[in-house]
């Protein structure tokens, strides 16, 4: 079984309510997925991510694989740049703080744009254990 | 207990009921904490009370409205938040800066 959201957000300071109304709706019923975190740490990185007045998007995709025993998200926005990167704030180390502690897994691939990515396990009585292989595009930080 | 101002956002409301005590309801994320940092600078209160039972999110951009109103010299009392609410101030650590009550 698997549910997957794939969504595109204008950049906006609406942006991470839309999300957490998508991601809600999506996942209404999947009783193994705590909903509630995944929400928030899509917010946090929209949050980061995003930058609203630039015409721009933000990318969400979500991806529950029960076999795998898994929840990967993936936040993908414009890439990071020295000039766009804005000044270190106390929420952008909160927004780091929340995600360290409640995710099992994350990492950020640069490129033609910014790829967040984490995952949340699920609960063992989900299934088997998650799978040794990785998507090439990924680099798993521990 | 009588309204005595409201500041709204769609899909969040901070509502002061009394000098320094304000019901805050719907989600507090990078879109709504302004409304919410308004009300609280523009009161001389030393201690604010804070019904969050209808706060239903809570983001980092809420989290510093919350220190910004403490870092003032302010004390805060979190009243009665929801499981959600109440786990990211516990992974945030919020519960356990000085000036913060949290009443469950």
């Amino acid at each position: 079984m698997s549910l997957a959201l794939h969504l595109r957000l204008r950049d906006e300071p609406e942006a991470a309510a839309v999300a957490r109304r998508a991601i809600a709706a999506t996942l209404a019923g999947t009783v193994l997925v705590d909903v509630d975190l995944v929400s928030l740490v899509v917010t946090e990185l929209i949050g980061r991510l995003s930058r609203p007045g630039d015409d721009g998007e933000t990318v969400l995709d979500v991806h529950v694989d029960v076999t795998a025993a898994r929840v990967r998200v993936h936040v993908t926005g414009p890439p990071r740049s020295e000039e766009a990167a804005p000044e270190p704030t106390l929420s952008a180390g909160w927004s780091l703080l929340l995600m360290e502690r409640t995710v099992d897994r994350w990492g950020i691939d640069d490129g033609p744009a910014t790829r967040v990515w984490f995952e949340i396990d699920l609960p063992a009585a989900a299934g088997p254990p998650p799978r040794a292989t990785e998507p090439a595009d990924s680099a798993p930080t521990t | 207990m009588e309204s005595l101002g409201t500041g709204t956002r769609p899909g969040f409301a901070v509502e002061r009921v009394g000098a320094g005590h304000y019901r805050v309801s719907g989600d507090l994320d990078l879109s709504t904490a302004g409304v919410l940092e308004a009300e609280l600078e523009t009161d001389p209160s030393a201690s604010l009370v804070l019904d969050v039972s209808r706060l239903a999110f809570v983001d980092s951009s809420g989290l510093r409205v919350l220190l910004r109103a403490i870092v003032s010299g302010r004390s805060i009392t979190l009243r009665a938040p929801t499981p959600s609410v109440l786990r990211t101030l516990r992974t945030a650590g919020v519960d356990r800066l000085p000036g913060v009550g949290i009443e469950v």
